[in-house]
């Protein structure tokens, strides 16, 4: 009896091995069978997030376009499993990888690492600090702060003693600091009256956003409109503005995700989810794949730290929306 | 045939029988890697799987002394961040005015998670609230100190000695795989070869024999607090040389993958079992179903039912294995 169930735990075992590999190998490897069938790496922030689900859809249609085999993983936004998954990579010898540098500071430990197993390392929108990758994409996110900045003031009329509550940044996420140093430094030069105040909860999930909107609007109902650095932040904060029948407060996001478009679309021109910084994960994959085929013909070298390839964003407000539906 | 039969026999009368499932797991799983992947059974590769269990192996015997003890300790993972960002801040920008070369920064990182951990003791062994709450809302608290004393930011720029910690290698062995080894090696010898350690296999088998037989079972069990305390600071400080810095939300949800180890190496949810050979093996088989399926090119998603789905299927056939040979 001992005897069969071994057997039989070790089938079932086989099995479900088997049946998860066929599984992914549908969902996240494909090939053309092209004559170079190199392995391609790409590692989101978190898949749980808008942005990440989008770069990695169409960077596996520009990986296959150019016949290479795509491999995604998800680190889950932390940097002890990027490490892991990064070291496994090495282990594998894939050809390249594209990744987000989730811990800025450490990446480029790992680059070197990378590199030193001679695999080609792109990182795009968080880059390592060291600026050692093979190449770097990534946005201009002061740019997108004060864009949003001044989408806020737009939709307040310039309202001179407005009260503006921001999603505080993450110190360990680079771009947060960003947008929000470019967000601030717009508002102190051009509206030095206006009260901005700085705050953030302990859950950055959607509900753990939602949450922290309704407590922020307790704590400050007198608040104009509300700045929110990336999609979920955004997106959260105006359910819970919702939840608590705040409709007179303006809502200012970032990343302009296909859900906050619809979103806009669905509340008219005269929406109180007034904009949203636009970066466009397709650029982004289109560019990172692009580059890794130039390192791969030896077309492409980095100058330096300084040589990122930068993208502008673009603010898409609601009542514009005959132009980007 | 008759030979391997008596090394059978002999096996079976010992408390390394319920391995045996485990054991059969990690063959069969290592066939059907390599028969997917060459590289799975690699020199390299396994260097690098035992790079990766280091922090949570060491989490696991962390977690065994309490456990074996009959109680629990959910507050390891905070503990593993708060050592290594402790240790981090004392050796870069300094910690509330203390700053000490590296060595000096690890046994002071090493002493407050002690304290945290003397915290804990004292509770558990002094109050009737659970064990389980209180290292739950030590969890919470002690996370929240992480976050406090690093300023909600990861702490970088560590010095070399701090950095070869976690990338050196004697022999091409890790120097943090090595430290693992010992630490192991210690824990068993402890565990298996000291009065101390009977008596922490007593508590956790019966408390109130333990208590009626003269054993001081409230201060073994604060000792086990301590220990673990330590062992998680440990396990932090390698987990902040190997990644190059201390993140605030660090070992976030190592906790689940110690007790994971824990329970397919045989230690008991009850307490009073438990080897630390199991313990081993769990650990590397945590480690090998995520380099396995990584190397296998699964997704992380297929990974997460897979882990599930073998940890309980291993704590089955161990638990089963158990009563059965009671009988």
């Amino acid at each position: 009896m001992k005897k069969l169930l071994t057997v039989f735990l070790v089938v079932v075992l086989i099995v479900v091995l088997c049946a998860c590999s066929n599984a992914s190998k549908n969902e996240t490897v494909t090939t053309t069978g092209g004559d170079s069938e190199k392995v391609i790496a790409v590692l989101p922030w978190d898949m749980a997030e808008e942005f990440a689900t989008a770069f990695i859809k169409a960077a596996e249609k520009e990986v296959e376009a150019k016949g290479w085999k795509f491999v995604t993983y998800d680190p889950q936004g932390d940097w002890n499993k990027c490490v892991q998954i990064l070291e496994d990579l090495i282990v594998q010898k894939v050809d390249g990888i594209i990744y987000t540098a989730i811990d800025a500071g450490a990446a480029g430990l790992m680059v070197d690492k990378v590199k030193e197993a001679n695999i080609p390392i792109i990182d795009y929108d968080a880059l390592a600090e060291k600026g050692n990758s093979d190449a770097s994409v990534a946005c201009d996110d002061y740019k997108g702060g004060v864009m949003a900045a001044e989408a806020v003031m737009e939709a307040l009329n310039g309202k001179e003693d407005a009260t503006v509550i921001i999603y505080e940044e993450d110190p360990a996420i680079a771009t947060s600091g960003k947008r929000n140093n470019g967000f601030t430094d717009y508002l102190d030069k051009n509206y030095p009256n206006v009260k901005y105040i700085k705050n953030r909860g302990l859950d950055n999930t959607r509900d753990g956003c939602r949450a922290w909107a309704v407590d922020m609007y307790t704590a400050y109902p007198e608040v104009d409109a509300i700045f929110a650095y990336w999609g979920d932040g955004a997106l959260g904060a105006w359910n819970g503005l919702q939840q608590v029948g705040a409709s007179e407060v303006y809502v200012v996001g970032y990343d302009a995700t296909d859900e906050q478009r619809q979103l806009m679309l669905d509340q008219g021109p005269d929406s109180k989810f007034f904009a949203s910084v636009a970066m466009y994960p397709e650029q982004f994959a289109e560019k990172t794949v692009e580059l890794m085929g130039l390192i791969f013909e030896g077309k492409y070298e980095r100058k330096g730290p300084e040589d990122i390839v930068v993208f502008e964003p673009e603010l898409i407000r609601a009542k514009d929306y005959k132009q980007w539906q | 045939m008759a030979g391997l039969r008596k090394i059978i026999g002999k096996m079976r009368n010992t408390k390394y029988w319920e391995l045996s499932g485990l054991i059969v797991l990690i063959i069969t799983y290592s066939f059907i890697i390599q028969l997917n992947n060459k590289t799975f059974l690699s020199f390299a590769n396994i260097i690098n799987i035992l790079s990766q269990i280091v922090v949570f192996g060491i989490l696991s015997c962390a977690l065994a002394f309490p456990m074996i003890n009959g109680t629990f300790d959910l507050s390891i993972s905070s503990l593993c961040a708060l050592g290594g960002t402790t240790s981090a801040l004392i050796c870069t920008k300094g910690l509330y005015g203390i700053k000490l070369p590296f060595a000096g920064a690890i046994i002071v990182s090493i002493l407050i998670c002690a304290m945290f951990g003397a915290i804990n003791g004292t509770i558990i062994s002094r109050t009737k609230i659970p064990p389980f709450i209180v290292t739950l809302g030590m969890d919470i608290t002690i996370r929240g100190v992480v976050y406090i004393v690093s300023n909600n930011s990861p702490v970088g720029y560590l010095p070399p000695e701090y950095l070869a910690l976690g990338s050196s290698t004697i022999y091409k062995i890790p120097i943090s795989v090595l430290i693992m080894a010992l630490i192991f090696l210690i824990v068993s010898l402890v565990l298996g070869r000291t009065s101390y350690g009977r008596k922490i296999y007593a508590n956790g088998g019966n408390y109130e024999a333990s208590y009626i037989s003269g054993v001081n079972v409230k201060g073994i069990r604060f000792s086990t607090y301590v220990i673990s305390a330590v062992l998680a600071a440990i396990a932090g400080i390698l987990m902040t040389a190997r990644v190059g810095s201390a993140t605030p939300n660090a070992a976030d949800s190592y906790a689940t993958t110690a007790i994971s180890s824990c329970a397919m190496g045989g230690v008991s949810l009850s307490g009073g079992t438990g080897t630390v050979l199991g313990i081993f093996l769990g650990s590397a088989m945590m480690g090998m179903i995520t380099n396995g399926m990584n190397l296998m090119r699964i997704g992380s998603n297929w990974q997460m039912i897979m882990k599930g789905a073998l940890m309980i299927g291993a704590v089955f056939y161990s638990m089963w294995i158990t009563n059965t040979s009671k009988r």
